[in-house]
């Protein structure tokens, strides 16, 4: 049993390490997109089949954004954000929980010892993914507030001289900013990363029947972690459209 | 940096998610988005035209009900009216021919009443003529022998009075 915390590189393109985390992000990215082309073929006023199905849901994110923002033309705009980050994160929760992500691979010697490298491994079992997602999240959120209520507006939330309160509360700001990042990131891939390493260990040791449980509370998660990185994004974005009160 | 290593974080990797993402971001926008969330309020759009008709549909319904009632009340009134009148009329018309018939009747009466009247008076008075001659005649007979011509002349006279 090896349980490695950092994504295993498979090969290498031209220098650049491919890792098993990074194969399943493209091959989630050609799935979705295949879907979205087959979905949006022909587009017809009467929906069927695949677009239906994306209409269903897009509808259902819709309403859950105009829930928070409360304004349909403000949720227009942020629903491609947050529809992608919940897409690409679900998908490659679920992905990672298919029988042979994580446990086909090849065996290399590691430090003296034989270790399997799996060929492919849940996307957010990477810090690289939830990394990247969480500076997308946070810079957009930035930009967005920048851009909705003008920079020197957005910068007095950190920099304010008004009071020695307000500048402790902009000095706050600014670090709950980077602390996002964080939590963002490190949250996403604790939930994917424990559960990947609390399933290994179930089928180490119960091959059958017991771990089944654990796999459902994991599909569970996957959707839950999906849903909490998009939501809370959402709402930041709307934080950021909405001026200091003071 | 080393511990960031140690989480597997190579800034490469992270730059190549971080493209991901917004190649996913695109074409999902581009592909999946659009067409879909555009065919929503495409058909949002058509289910709030089409409530709207249907109200206005309704409203006309309601109003076109609401003038077929005034219209058929109107009827109402107006055939109550006409068979009001003709009641009125007949019943003066029959008041009328009642009122004829009574006074041709009473005129019928009256003339034959008129004429049994004349009739007896005219019976009457030959009746008196012819009397009065038998008289005279009766007592020319008797009194042709008494021939006193004086007394005869005053019989005949308070006869004749008597009879007159």
């Amino acid at each position: 049993m090896n349980i490695s915390v950092a994504a295993e590189k498979i090969f290498s393109i031209a220098g650049f390490p491919v890792t098993n985390s990074m194969l399943v992000a493209w091959i989630v990215m050609a799935l979705v997109v295949v879907l979205a082309a087959i979905a949006t073929r022909k587009v017809s006023f009467v929906p069927h089949g695949l677009q239906n199905f994306f209409e269903s849901i897009f509808d259902a994110i819709l309403k859950l954004v105009d829930s928070v923002t409360g304004d349909r033309k403000q949720s227009l705009q942020f629903f491609p954000l947050v529809a992608t980050i919940f897409i690409f994160v679900l998908i490659g929760n679920w992905l990672g929980l298919l029988p042979g992500v994580g446990s086909v691979g090849i065996m290399e010697e590691h430090e003296g010892r034989e270790v399997l490298v799996p060929f492919l491994r849940s996307t957010a079992a990477d810090l690289n993914f939830t990394l990247a997602l969480s500076i997308i999240s946070v810079l957009v959120v930035q930009v967005v507030g920048i851009m909705s209520i003008g920079f020197f507006k957005y910068m007095a939330k950190f920099i304010n001289f008004s009071s020695p309160l307000n500048f402790f509360v902009g000095v706050l700001e600014l670090i709950s900013e980077i602390a996002k990042l964080i939590s963002f990131s490190f949250r996403l891939f604790g939930n994917i990363f424990a559960g990947e390493v609390l399933l290994t260990v179930m089928f180490f040791l119960v091959p059958y029947l017991v771990p089944l449980p654990f796999m459902l509370f994991e599909v569970f998660v996957g959707f839950i972690q999906a849903m909490v990185f998009s939501m809370l994004t959402l709402v930041f974005l709307k934080m950021a459209t909405m001026e200091a009160h003071h | 940096m080393e511990a960031l290593g140690k989480l597997g974080i190579d800034g490469r990797l992270l730059i190549a998610q971080i493209l991901n993402f917004g190649i996913l971001l695109f074409l999902l926008h581009r592909f999946l988005y659009k067409p879909l969330l555009g065919m929503l309020e495409k058909r949002r759009v058509l289910i709030e035209k089409s409530l709207e008709e249907a109200k206005a549909i309704q409203e006309k319904l309601a109003s076109v009900e609401q003038m077929r009632f005034d219209e058929l009340q109107k009827a109402k009134e107006q055939a109550a009216a006409i068979v009001e009148q003709a009641t009125k009329h007949a019943e003066e018309k029959s008041v009328a021919l009642i009122e004829k018939a009574k006074n041709e009747v009473h005129g019928v009466v009256q003339n034959a009443r008129e004429k049994i009247r004349m009739e007896k008076e005219q019976m009457l008075t030959s009746a008196k003529q012819e009397f009065s001659a038998l008289v005279l005649l009766a007592s020319e007979q008797v009194l042709k022998d008494v021939s006193d011509k004086e007394l005869s002349d005053k019989l005949r006279e308070k006869a004749l009075s008597k009879v007159a």
